[in-house]
């Protein structure tokens, strides 16, 4: 059930309607949680049980660890919980990867060391890595002492299953949504007004920007051998708009639904092609993501506390597992290690800077507005070369893609788009980069629209709904994050 | 990446009912008028009615004029009508001269001019009936109509494509006309489509008038005269039988050369493709189809193999072309003739590596002139009062 979708608005009406219409508060979060399982059995049935299983037994070992009174039993039932998260995650996400590494890497060698299956046929639970992240975040903070073990199986099973963020995210920590579980939600006509704004905002990213300009990058990048610099450097430029507006696309309406369900979510964007350095840029992008990756990973491993050598390890080792998480393929792994590398030689720029006397000017030179919008368009740069990694279907395309966008190869009229195929994909990204600038300013067009007048209101509205109508491609693909 | 406290980012909208919230961020924006569930519900009512009209204007304004007159879809259903509005016109004349159709994509649309063949030959009355990026299987619910009109000869030009394709026709191509037109296909064709051609056809009208609005960027820009090669169509070009088309601009070679050579002289399906065999392609079914059900009628059915530029020729491989010339043997009979002319044109008669410029198609329309001019078997009989009844 996609979010796009009219089987989910109807879906979404009902449990409104019934989270309404229920008084008790235990009633209304069983009513939540009823939908939130029907939310996903309406992509495999049988799945459910996976996610439940996985919440029951870190339920448990939460409780039990609470009540432990040793350290050692404390540390035993936490790795008891990483390793059947992780083991799980694994199994579903990684066994083909590592089946196909290691098949790949034996005939390399010429080895004979085994023989079997290349590939066997799993089914990938979608928004496994977001479940799974959040049921972890959960066990190491109640492992760490910075949350007591709640009690009320349903109220967790509502937490890790709601289904607004249940496939996609953002990675809500237990310390920002079970508290909001302490009190009924209240389901009001002003947080649905404000909620349908976000809503609204979020489809119009996802279906008039991301899956329209989708088509492009997709003609683009299935077969890009074909294509010279032009077509690549666009379609690149038209994948960074697509995956920004499918995925924030997808956190807009997925905080809207919980906004009218009477629940907060916490964003998960904040204008990341404004960002004027990777380091801030991952302060931007998927910050869920970011944020709980520097948590449990990046800090545990030892942060920057162990030196400039050992930090430069643990971004790299971070961002390569970061990449890993988005996908099993060597292209993620790749993307990964590109934005370690980046995040590394900026922590490098960074601290020099910084640290030397000589090179003052430069510090007071990045305070300057023209510096700053420099840095945005150096670092767009190097973040659209890093969703040439991402978006990339095979190893074997990216060399052709890198240095087909890196190295312009002309202008030449007979290259596979026709004018008014580019025109559009060149209209949408503008039309993309004028309502991003304008909502930056505005703080934020979503949350401006569910406190503007009526009148505003109803026309804003009318035209998003027309929008939608004139702009929406026939065939609706799946959100991208869906996939991880 | 930071450590705590952090990023200075505000990572959470409060609203009003949340138990954690301390303040409402919408607080400090003014004052707006009390909201009611009436008041939401109606607004978004009134809200998605007014878009709905508006969406309604537009497809009447600028779309619907746009496809039928602008863009490729159109000639589909100028085609399909043109059977129609020719049978009219032939039963009004009571014409009795030989009828021949070309069948085709935008190879045989600009390669062949039928005021130049008609002029070449005594007696016969010719149309261009190609479609830009046709398929055998999309020809087929032009079938029922074809026969109505009792043509003596169908030229289908074809190459590569039509042969090895194993895809569906563009979905403008089968939405552009009604669900009548394929419910009135012939069982072997209802059966031969797959269920997602049908889906695509049978689409009712409600669906009809929402799939319109693929064509709104396309009709702004037209609306703008913006448009490149490929994007311009002349006017009247959905209706036009004789001479629907040619290309003015042409590519140059080297920059044909640079296009082979970045696609390292892989161009499917000319030159290759995931099928290597064209028996049980859905385009060569499709063709055979087309060919039995036209034969069994007693019209006469050339299949050529259209021209390609030389550079493109040079880069199909041989067993490719031996693949094709073998299917198309086997639907050779008493009525159905085969004709290889991929080698017959010099570059000078290309705009690019497969489509003719005027040079082209007055050589490629001489050749067909020549050949049309041969000897035929008897045309059938024409039964007027059927075909009147037909219309």
């Amino acid at each position: 059930m996609l979010f796009n979708s009219l089987q989910y608005l109807l879906f979404f009406a009902m449990a409104m309607l019934g989270a309404k219409l229920l008084t008790n508060i235990r009633w209304q979060h069983r009513f939540l949680l009823a939908a939130s399982i029907y939310f996903y059995a309406s992509w495999n049935a049988l799945l459910v049980l996976l996610i439940l299983a996985s919440a029951v037994a870190d339920y448990w070992i939460a409780i039990y660890m609470a009540a432990a009174s040793s350290p050692g039993r404390r540390r035993v039932l936490l790795v008891v919980s990483l390793v059947s998260n992780l083991s799980l995650l694994g199994f579903f996400k990684y066994t083909n990867f590592l089946l196909e590494t290691f098949f790949t890497v034996q005939q390399w060698a010429g080895g004979h060391w085994l023989s079997g299956p290349t590939h066997l046929n799993i089914i990938l639970p979608v928004g496994i890595s977001f479940y799974t992240f959040q049921t972890l975040s959960y066990t190491v903070d109640v492992y760490r002492g910075k949350l007591a073990p709640i009690r009320s199986l349903e109220s967790f099973l509502l937490f890790i299953s709601f289904f607004p963020q249940l496939v996609a995210g953002p990675i809500v920590r237990a310390t920002d949504f079970l508290p909001q579980l302490q009190k009924r939600a209240e389901v009001l006509p002003q947080n649905l007004k404000i909620g349908f704004s976000l809503f609204l905002v979020g489809l119009v990213k996802k279906v008039v920007f991301a899956d329209t300009l989708g088509l492009f990058v997709e003609k683009i990048y299935t077969a890009p051998a074909g294509f010279g610099s032009l077509p690549i450097i666009l379609a690149t430029a038209a994948y960074a708009v697509q995956i920004y507006c499918d995925f924030s696309g997808y956190t807009d309406m997925a905080i809207g639904s919980a906004v009218a369900l009477g629940f907060w979510l916490p964003k998960n964007f904040n204008y990341p092609y404004f960002a004027a350095s990777i380091t801030e840029f991952w302060q931007r992008w998927h910050i869920s993501l970011s944020t709980w990756l520097r948590d449990y990973l990046y800090i545990p491993m030892g942060g920057n506390r162990l030196g400039p050598g050992r930090t430069y390890v643990n971004l790299l080792a971070t961002m390569l597992l970061g990449g890993l998480w988005h996908g099993a393929r060597w292209t993620f792994v790749f993307w990964g290690a590109y934005q370690g590398i980046l995040l590394a030689l900026h922590r490098f720029y960074a601290g020099r800077v910084d640290g030397s006397p000589r090179l003052q000017w430069l510090a007071r030179l990045r305070e300057s507005t023209a510096f700053r919008w420099l840095c945005v368009a150096g670092t767009l740069y190097l973040v659209l070369i890093g969703w040439i990694f991402f978006r990339a279907e095979s190893t074997s395309d990216l060399g052709h893609l890198l240095s087909k966008f890196i190295f312009f190869d002309g202008f030449h009229r007979f290259n596979g788009v026709r004018l008014r195929e580019a025109l559009s994909v060149v209209l949408m990204i503008a039309a993309f980069a004028a309502c991003h600038i304008f909502s930056h300013r505005a703080g934020g067009i979503g949350h401006r629209l569910g406190a503007a007048s009526d009148r505003a209101w109803c026309v804003t509205v009318t035209g998003g709904f027309l929008l939608l109508l004139l702009l929406a491609p026939s065939r609706a693909p799946e959100f991208i994050y869906f996939q991880f | 990446m930071k450590e705590p406290p952090a990023p200075a980012v505000a990572t959470t909208l409060r609203l009003e009912s949340s138990p954690t919230s301390g303040t409402n961020p919408l607080a400090n924006q003014p004052a707006a008028q009390p909201v009611t569930w009436r008041g939401v519900l109606a607004r978004l009512t009134v809200c998605s009615g007014t878009a709905l009209l508006l969406y309604a204007g537009i497809v009447t304004g600028l779309i619907e004029p746009y496809v039928r007159d602008g863009s490729s879809a159109g000639r589909v259903a100028g085609v399909y009508e043109g059977y129609k509005s020719i049978l009219r016109e032939r039963l009004d004349a009571r014409a009795t001269n030989s009828l021949v159709l070309f069948w085709g994509s935008s190879m045989v649309r600009e390669g062949v001019d039928c005021a130049q063949l008609e002029a070449g030959l005594n007696s016969v009355s010719a149309y261009n009936f190609a479609v830009s990026g046709d398929l055998p299987c999309r020809r087929l619910v032009e079938l029922p109509r074809a026969k109505e009109l009792h043509p003596q000869r169908v030229v289908i030009g074809l190459s590569y494509p039509e042969v090895f394709e194993d895809r569906l026709p563009f979905e403008d191509q089968i939405a552009v006309l009604p669900a009548t037109a394929y419910a009135a296909m012939p069982p072997a064709a209802q059966q031969l489509l797959p269920g997602k051609f049908h889906q695509m056809a049978s689409r009712p009208e409600w669906d009809r008038f929402l799939w319109k609005r693929k064509f709104f960027l396309p009709a702004v820009f037209a609306g703008l005269g913006v448009g490149g090669r490929g994007d311009q169509l002349r006017p009247g070009h959905a209706i036009e039988f004789k001479a629907p088309w040619v290309y003015t601009l042409g590519i140059q070679a080297e920059e044909l050369k640079r296009f082979l050579a970045l696609k390292k002289n892989a161009y499917p399906p000319y030159t290759s493709g995931p099928q290597g065999d064209p028996a049980g392609t859905l385009a060569a079914r499709s063709l055979a189809l087309l060919v039995r059900e036209l034969v069994e009628q007693g019209t006469e059915v050339m299949l050529v193999n259209m021209p390609l530029h030389p550079l493109l020729g040079a880069v199909v491989p041989e067993e490719r072309r031996a693949a094709l010339n073998q299917f198309l043997a086997t639907l050779r009979s008493e009525r159905v003739s085969v004709l290889d002319c991929q080698d017959r044109l010099p570059a000078s008669g290309f705009v690019d590596l497969v489509h003719m410029n005027a040079e082209g198609r007055a050589a490629f329309t001489h050749v067909m002139s020549k050949v049309l001019a041969a000897p035929h078997q008897p045309a059938p009989a024409k039964n007027y009062t059927q075909a009147r009844h037909a219309l």
